[in-house]
């Protein structure tokens, strides 16, 4: 019998990037890393846990974009296009490295992670989505939805429609790949804003999460703190992130990651080795990149200087935070459990994407956890959003505060000097997108398509992704084109439908580029 | 670093200073796998070799300065910040011109006022209270400070005369902050557990590790 419960949530999203034109789109290979750096290995993790008859609960989210991309077939196509460069590139790698004792069982190590790509892309039918519902289908993984295209709802609130179309186009498509309505969403961004709950309910959607603050901050004092949901008014229940587990993943300071046995991200050989040498395998135009091949490990945190790569000794640490991580919880939930009345919740929230991409080994780490709490001890249990709502039916009804995970904790990552010029254009194309819906409420044949796809370029330009990246100050020219390009693409819809001069090869380039969401529905605009 | 700003959403690295593809990159000589010369990266930007989109025709690749709208929206950025933008039509201007000589109006301020709405039905006289902000008069946009987080906020935007007179250019939509700290309000069927507060702080979302670095 246990004591109470832990939450692993992992939210796994990236924004839409899909260029049909140029193969050798940087911004794509995003996609490809993490497929093969986060969501191959997990789905490795999920199948070993299986196989060796581990019982576990996690919950994640997968973004509708990410959902698309996954099972596009130019996307998957080109992903097996880069697998084959990769393998040719580590196939170099060996040879060079054969005199390095210290460098070449990492050259194999990556050997054997790239045929194990090869095969779980290939197992799947190429298409990723198939794997994660494989495990849902067990019985392992609560799959999520979140924002169709991560719009930050608190933002786009005051367009209400804005987010009812975010939401609704969300669980549709979340339902048409998986084979069944999501039952939770991690909002975008994990921000929200009272009343959006109300959205969630209209489509059949029973949880979210909010950051602990958002909880904490309640309208009426939480009695659990964030140890318990909250209900909000409309009967949605809110699920609060714990500080001590985020801390300890994520933490500059304290966090696993940055461990010195682990693998130096910065090390890459893309940037490292002979240009004539690792050329073929940078962008056409010579730019250096991240190859994904690197063999060095931390070391130190201040100093350039790094040592080779052990991997026996990173597996060993990551064995050793696994059981740092679960001792911990452990006498967290113990002093909860003596303190409170029913049994208590811990959420631990993370990027799907920290995982294995950032901190190379974070899904051994997510291995070890799940193996370490399954087998050596009694105190806590994995538990899903679902199941904890199932034992817990009633909960207190309050309105939870308007907050996100952003730095600071409210909107101002995604509102500030840097984006704050892209909301007004932003909620005027919501605006005449409302308009449009009002002016041909029963559209037919070319029409149609216009407005269909007037909404996908709508939804294109809302993603929080690319004011994030405004903010940030890395890839900023990527992200005003895309917006700028999205708004740009709505505005001549827009104009085209009111004057009644639509050009359909014009429009047709445009479906076949941004192909998201095809059976979107423009009329939840009205 | 293609992925770093999106993943590990560019600030905080877990103690780790990041190279960039050019002057910080690792010192070569030392250790590098092979001989050569990391630094011979071509020192073209990253995004400037990304593709054209689809045709957007010329005339769509900028946005417009303007959509023609007299409209004034206000948004919540944190307890303690609004932001607001504005569109105001030049025919606006005219109907002013018709009550009010020129130099009166130049002598105007522009003004935002901030009014404090919580729980009205707000009619433009009835606010709990209001203070006024002066502003640049060609400003399209502008922070606000707000003294009083949980409460809502609607702005006008305005001229003030000499004479003390506010003449309303536009109202914008009332606008909620948010709570910073843990409300008063205790819920008697659910009684806060004390301990749960002592030792897991208030001050949450200050301590708060958020995301990566966001």
């Amino acid at each position: 019998m246990s004591h109470g419960y832990l939450a692993l949530v992992l939210h796994a999203h990236l924004p839409f990037v899909r260029h049909p034109d140029d193969e050798a789109a940087l911004e794509e290979r995003w996609l490809y890393e993490a497929i093969s750096e986060t969501y191959i290995p997990l789905l490795k993790v999920f199948d070993k846990l299986v196989n060796d008859g581990v019982d576990f609960r996690l919950t994640m989210s997968l973004s509708p974009p990410l959902i698309t991309m996954l099972s596009d077939p130019l996307l998957q196509e080109r992903y097996l296009r880069h697998l084959f460069k990769l393998r040719e590139l580590v196939y170099k790698e060996l040879d060079r490295t054969y005199h390095q004792p210290e460098f070449h069982p990492t050259a194999q190590m990556y050997q054997y992670r790239i045929n194990e790509c090869f095969h779980t892309f290939k197992k799947y039918g190429h298409n990723l989505v198939n794997g994660f519902k494989r495990f849902q289908d067990l019985g392992k993984l609560e799959l999520i939805t979140c924002g169709a295209t991560h719009g930050y709802f608190p933002l786009h609130g005051l367009y209400r429609q804005a987010i009812r179309a975010q939401v609704a186009t969300a669980v549709d498509i979340h339902t048409r790949h998986l084979g069944r309505p999501p039952v939770g969403i991690w909002l975008p961004e994990c921000a929200y804003n009272p009343g959006d709950d109300e959205i969630l309910k209209e489509y059949g959607l029973k949880y979210f999460f909010t950051d602990t603050h958002g909880i904490l901050y309640a309208a009426k004092q939480p009695r659990y703190g964030v140890f318990a949901p909250l209900h909000c008014p409309s009967g949605v229940a809110a699920f609060g992130r714990d500080v001590e587990s985020s801390k300890q993943v994520w933490s500059a300071d304290e966090g696993y990651p940055g461990d010195f046995n682990y693998r130096e991200y910065y090390r890459d050989i893309g940037y490292d080795l002979d240009y004539e040498y690792i050329k073929p395998y940078l962008h056409p135009d010579g730019i250096r990149l991240n190859t994904g091949i690197k063999y060095y490990r931390i070391t130190a945190s201040k100093s350039d200087h790094k040592e080779p790569y052990v991997r026996e000794w990173a597996m060993e640490r990551a064995a050793q935070h696994a059981g740092n991580f679960m001792f911990n919880r452990e006498q967290q939930i113990k002093h909860l459990a003596g303190i409170m009345d029913r049994k208590p919740l811990i959420i631990s929230p993370y990027d799907a994407e920290l995982f294995g991409h950032w901190w190379f080994e974070g899904p051994d780490w997510l291995d070890f956890l799940i193996r370490k709490i399954a087998h050596d001890q009694n105190t806590i249990k994995l538990v899903t959003p679902n199941e904890y709502l199932k034992e817990y039916p009633v909960n207190q009804v309050t309105t939870p505060c308007s907050s996100s995970w952003g730095q600071k904790g409210y909107h101002e990552v995604w509102l500030e000097g840097s984006n704050d010029w892209i909301y007004r254009h932003l909620h005027k194309a919501a605006e005449r997108m409302t308009e449009l819906v009002h002016t041909y409420p029963e559209a037919y044949g070319l029409y149609d398509r216009a407005l269909r796809q007037a909404a996908r370029e709508l939804m294109l330009a809302q993603s929080s992704d690319w004011a994030f990246i405004m903010k940030t100050g890395t890839m900023v020219d990527y992200a005003v084109r895309r917006t700028k390009s999205h708004l740009g693409n709505f505005s001549r819809l827009y104009d085209d439908l009111k004057e009644g001069t639509l050009d359909e090869d014009w429009l047709a380039k445009l479906e076949e580029t941004n192909n998201i969401f095809p059976d979107i529905d423009y009329r939840l605009y009205a | 670093m293609v992925l770093y700003w999106l993943f590990f959403r560019g600030v905080k690295s877990p103690a780790r200073k990041p190279f960039t593809e050019s002057s910080e990159a690792p010192n070569s000589q030392q250790d590098s796998l092979v001989p050569g010369n990391p630094k011979d990266v071509s020192e073209k930007s990253l995004w400037e070799i990304s593709q054209e989109f689809t045709p957007v025709l010329r005339e769509y690749q900028e946005l417009p300065q303007t959509y023609g709208d007299n409209k004034m929206v206000v948004m919540a950025k944190d307890p303690y910040w609004l932001y607001t933008y504005w569109e105001l039509s030049p025919q606006r201007w005219e109907e002013l011109a018709h009550y009010f000589t020129t130099e009166t109006l130049e002598q105007a301020q522009p003004v935002l006022r901030v009014y404090d709405v919580t729980d009205l039905d707000f009619n433009g006289n009835n606010s709990h209270s209001y203070f006024d902000q002066l502003i640049n008069p060609l400003a399209n946009n502008w922070y606000v400070f707000v003294p009083e987080p949980d409460r809502t906020y609607c702005l006008d935007l305005g001229r003030l005369l000499p004479g003390g007179v506010f003449i309303t250019l536009l109202r914008s939509n009332p606008a909620a902050v948010p709570r910073v700290s843990i409300s008063d309000v205790v819920d008697e069927a659910w009684p806060p557990i004390k301990e749960i507060y002592r030792v897991y702080g208030a001050d949450s979302h200050e301590k708060n590790v958020t995301s990566p670095g966001r």
